[in-house]
């Protein structure tokens, strides 16, 4: 598990980049962005997505599988994380 | 509108060895990302994700996306993995499903035609006392559309005037795909001109045979389920487009397989994509759009009473 202290855009910008690689522009993702229509993910990369982000955040997200699913934009997706780390926001932007 | 292909997202109808093979598949790709063996923690997201027993959480989506009722296939897996329910159980359970939310879904009810006179009866049964609109069949567990011991289900549904849905192409790794192919239907399709079979998935996988079957079968039909995992919204919609310009709306059926791509987005966005200005029937005439949103579907269901309206369904 990381010792990461927060749920960063920064450090969720650089796990994207390794699953998605130079498919999409990630200079353009918000946390309006969606996952699957903006971004084009898929259901296999959303899961990789998941597990990635429960490593870089330390947060343990299993139990939470109807919630995951209903997470369809980036932003909704980090404050959830934020929620289960038990911090009260997502260092880097600002909804 | 009416989505012809929808689940009831329930670990009570699809048994964990199902789940299990989607999971292992699903799991195999993990490596690509740096992520270690996670097969199991894979099957739990997808077992929590199919916990809506009784449908309410679907029935919200189709108020949200405008979709006045459904068509629930009810597999029968039982024949060849664990099962949580019998067929019997699972075809009260659909009735239960049917009773709470009036008017919203029509049902598909499959039975392993390995079952026998037993399966037989049953089916008889689920047609007559719950009034089930149709047959739904998984070829993957292990038999053929065409199998002769399929004679009496199909004799059953040349009564009644009830459609056929068999699963059409790949599915969960721990079923077979080699009965998966659109023209093993060809001969229960010969030989059942009166009975409508729907190619379930024909749209997506399989697209040139399942395509040859509806453009020289009368009675063979085929839905666009399944479609959403083409890709993103911009890849499907691509395909469909060439799917439509056809010439074969009038045997094309909308559906989204509810809850089966629920990774690729809610219920509601798939409806909504695909209803799009810019979506796949952009480019139809308002008469085809509305034949793949539910008058084809209507058509092949006109022949019986729909517990779903509680009317003959209008063609």
């Amino acid at each position: 598990m990381s010792n990461a202290q927060t749920v960063s855009m920064a450090a969720f910008m650089t796990i994207l980049a390794e699953v998605v690689a130079d498919q999409v522009d990630l200079t353009k993702v918000t946390a309006e962005t969606r996952f699957v229509e903006d971004l084009g993910l898929d259901s296999m990369t959303l899961v990789a997505l998941v597990f990635l982000c429960e490593e870089a955040f330390g947060i343990d997200l299993e139990g939470h599988g109807e919630k995951l699913a209903g997470l369809l934009t980036v932003g909704d997706s980090l404050h959830f994380f934020a929620e289960q780390k038990g911090v009260a926001a997502v260092a880097g932007f600002h909804r | 509108m009416i989505d012809a292909h929808c689940h009831v997202a329930s670990t009570k109808f699809i048994p964990r060895q199902f789940f299990e093979g989607v999971a292992a598949n699903m799991a195999a790709s993990l490596p690509l990302y740096g992520v270690g063996d996670k097969s199991a923690r894979v099957l739990e997201l997808l077992l929590e994700q199919h916990q809506d027993h009784e449908a309410d959480e679907l029935v919200a989506a189709m108020d949200a996306a405008g979709v006045e009722r459904a068509v629930l296939l009810a597999p029968d897996f039982s024949y060849v993995m664990k099962a949580q329910h019998t067929v019997a159980e699972v075809a009260e359970l659909h009735a239960r499903i049917r009773q709470k939310h009036p008017g919203r879904f029509l049902v598909f009810i499959g039975v392993d035609p390995r079952w026998g006179s037993d399966g037989v009866a049953l089916f008889q049964t689920c047609i007559e006392k719950y009034q089930f609109e149709g047959l739904k069949l998984y070829p993957p567990c292990g038999y053929s559309p065409s199998d002769p011991s399929l004679l009496k289900f199909y004799e059953i549904c040349d009564t009644y005037r009830l459609p056929v849905l068999l699963h059409t192409g790949p599915t969960s790794p721990a079923l077979s795909f080699e009965e998966a192919s659109p023209g093993l239907v060809d001969r229960a399709a010969r030989m059942f001109a009166n009975v409508p079979f729907i190619l379930a998935h024909g749209a997506v996988t399989n697209v040139e045979a399942t395509l040859q079957q509806c453009a020289y079968r009368p009675n063979v039909f085929c839905d666009v389920s399944g479609f959403a995992s083409l890709g993103r919204p911009a890849d499907w919609t691509a395909h469909l487009r060439g799917v439509f310009s056809r010439g074969l709306n009038h045997k094309i059926i909308f559906g989204t397989d509810w809850p089966v791509f629920r990774g690729k987005g809610d219920h509601v966005s798939m409806v909504r994509q695909f209803c799009a200005s810019d979506g796949p029937m952009s480019q139809l005439p308002k008469r085809e759009r509305e034949a793949i949103l539910g008058k084809n579907i209507e058509r092949l269901l006109s022949g019986r009473p729909s517990a779903a309206s509680g009317r003959r369904v209008a063609a």
